[in-house]
């Protein structure tokens, strides 16, 4: 597994929430709140290495916190709102490469509200597959109007990619789409 | 089109015919020699005769061209008589035996294989219950059984469920096409017989029995499920949850063989169904339901209506609006707490009469195909007479009666006097 700046580096054509590099707390982005990460190729959540930081003194704490546990390589990204979605692609023996679209996020899980098809797909592929979704309604609902059809046409460029990767979050709001974690494999 | 050759076969010879009437080979042969449209001959080196046909003692001492060769013998003999089928020139081979790598042992299987590409013989097999070939009488395998002609072909990845399903569709007097075991799947797979039977003029429907398909035959599955115009559906078995524990991704751990292969039949346009069961309805109600889209669902039970309308919206059946015209005329009559919407629910108190009333006014109407009729026998529930009802109805009618011996009059009526309504236990 490549690390989440190699990863990124690997999608730089996608829309993904830009990271920086944390060497001090000049580092730290001007606005809270925002995320400072371990860039470890496991899964950060588990490890406790993903911090929200409110103030200046949580993000200092943080900084020290994450460097003892995980060294130096330390990121920041700002936070996005919206609905946490997972997109992968997973290499299988018997249909070549599988897609999967889903819910996100950390407890991905345990809700499993994920669909697959076999690569190559179409659009309307990937719209099925967001309807057959449990929670579909959630990104259907009339107050928001989500900008499905941005995330649709990034699930089947990303579709073209013939390499495992997973996805998640992306996050989905009103405006735009988000890659803010990726995980690319060898 | 390599299924074709089995179909197209006139010759057959059993390899591994048996004087012995317990023998997987006997019974083969003794199956065979019912259809009037083919010619078999037993393979045996040490019998004379065989059910009064003169038996050779190997393949080519046979004088004739052979198109299909079925071999029952044991697994470490069939190279070398598949081998002999190679220089024969048989066309096709289906190999009965069991033994290879469903056993472990992938090598002779592999041995097999190239002997069969060698020759550019078509391969059913290893371990396979064999064909049914039902318009030519052909049954080439060892059930002992000819389900009747119909228009459905199963192609069952396990042969010895494989005889559970016929013996099955026998008794529920469902018709067949054509029946397929295709074990090991060496060399055809799901993929060349679905093919085949998309157009087959004998076959319009077409149902499969998957655990899971082989290692990179996934794409031409697709493919050919695609361009297949004919209503496909499928059982899979072996729905266990099981993701790749221990994995790195959340992507992998989250593909469970059910997830997975649910999406690909949606992909492909199959569709998915739990049990023969369910396969055994679907095809009592395809010849007059299938191109029937929308359903108006009238019923005592609330509860059994939401969870028919659910089934039929996975099924892409529609469950139209109640025009504004409509409900008010039902208005007029039913309770006030009736459902005023498509699953119609008349609440459990409706009487013959209830239906009757609701029935006649919507039998008219033209913002649906089908009815559905649902009852449960609740207190002032009349079941004989609301069954009488609806074989006075124009539309088509599926009766879905759920209870014990309080419907039993019911059902036997609507099973008897009317064949305009299919009734579902």
């Amino acid at each position: 597994m490549k690390s989440l700046k190699e990863s990124l580096e690997i999608l730089k054509n996608f829309p993904i929430e830009e990271v920086k590099d944390v060497k001090s707390e000049d580092d730290f982005p001007k606005q809270f709140p925002f995320y400072l990460k371990a860039d470890i190729p496991e899964h950060k959540t588990e490890l406790g290495g993903i911090k929200k930081c409110h103030n200046i003194e949580e993000a200092r704490k943080a900084l020290v916190d994450l460097r003892r546990k995980f060294g130096n390589k330390i990121i920041s990204q700002k936070e996005v709102e919206g609905i946490e979605m997972i997109v992968g692609i997973k290499k299988d023996k018997t249909f070549g490469y599988l897609l999967a679209v889903g819910f996100g996020g950390i407890f991905v899980e345990s809700i499993k509200d994920i669909s697959f098809r076999a690569i190559p797909v179409t659009r309307h592929d990937i719209i099925d597959m967001l309807r057959e979704l449990k929670n579909f309604p959630i990104l259907e609902s009339k107050r928001k109007k989500l900008a499905l059809g941005k995330f649709v046409k990034l699930v089947y460029s990303l579709s073209k990619l013939k390499t495992e990767i997973d996805l998640n979050p992306i996050i989905i709001n009103e405006k735009e789409v988000k890659i803010i974690d990726a995980r690319i494999g060898n | 089109m390599e299924a074709e050759k089995f179909f197209n076969a006139k010759t057959f010879a059993v390899i591994g015919a048996s004087r012995n009437p317990k023998k997987i080979g006997h019974i083969i042969f003794k199956n065979l020699l019912k259809s009037p449209h083919i010619t078999a001959f037993p393979i045996n080196p040490k019998a004379e005769q065989i059910l009064n046909h003169n038996s050779y003692p190997d393949i080519s001492s046979t004088p004739y061209q052979i198109d299909c060769a079925i071999i029952a013998i044991p697994a470490e003999q069939v190279p070398d008589v598949l081998y002999e089928c190679g220089k024969k020139q048989v066309k096709s081979v289906v190999i009965i035996s069991a033994g290879f790598s469903e056993s472990g042992n992938s090598e002779l299987e592999n041995e097999i294989k190239k002997i069969a590409e060698q020759f550019k013989i078509t391969l059913l097999g290893p371990n396979v219950l064999g064909f049914l070939d039902i318009p030519r009488l052909i049954n080439a395998t060892f059930f002992n059984g000819m389900p009747k002609l119909g228009k459905l072909a199963f192609i069952s990845q396990s042969g010895a469920l494989g005889v559970g399903i016929l013996d099955k569709l026998i008794q529920q007097n469902i018709g067949l096409s054509s029946f397929v075991s295709i074990g090991n799947s060496t060399q055809t797979d799901f993929s060349d017989f679905i093919e085949y039977f998309s157009k087959d003029k004998k076959t319009e429907l077409i149902a499969l029995y998957i655990e899971s398909l082989k290692p990179g035959k996934g794409q031409r599955f697709l493919e050919v499920c695609k361009k297949c115009k004919k209503p496909l559906f499928a059982i899979k078995s072996g729905k266990t949850a099981l993701g790749q524990k221990a994995s790195q991704s959340h992507t992998a751990a989250l593909a469970t063989d059910p997830k997975i292969y649910s999406g690909i039949f949606k992909q492909s346009g199959i569709t998915e169904i739990e049990n023969i069961r369910e396969l055994i309805n679907l095809t009592k109600l395809y010849k007059k339901f299938h191109n029937l889209k929308r359903v108006c669902i009238v019923t005592n039970a609330g509860g059994l209506g939401v969870l028919t309308a659910d089934y039929l919206s996975q099924k892409n059946i529609q469950i139209p609006k109640l025009p504004e015209k409509i409900k008010n005329k039902l208005s007029e009559f039913l309770p006030t707490g009736w459902s005023k919407n498509n699953p119609i629910d008349l609440l459990g108190d409706a009487l013959a009469e209830t239906y009757e009333k609701t029935l006649r006014i919507l039998d008219n109407q033209t913002f649906f195909d089908f009815f559905i009729i649902l009852l449960t026998p609740q207190h002032m529930t009349q079941p004989l007479e609301t069954a009488k009802l609806l074989t006075k109805l124009k539309k088509p009618v599926i009766a879905c009666f759920v209870g014990g011996s309080q419907i039993n009059p019911a059902l036997l009526y609507l099973k008897q006097k009317n064949k305009k309504v299919s009734s579902i236990p």
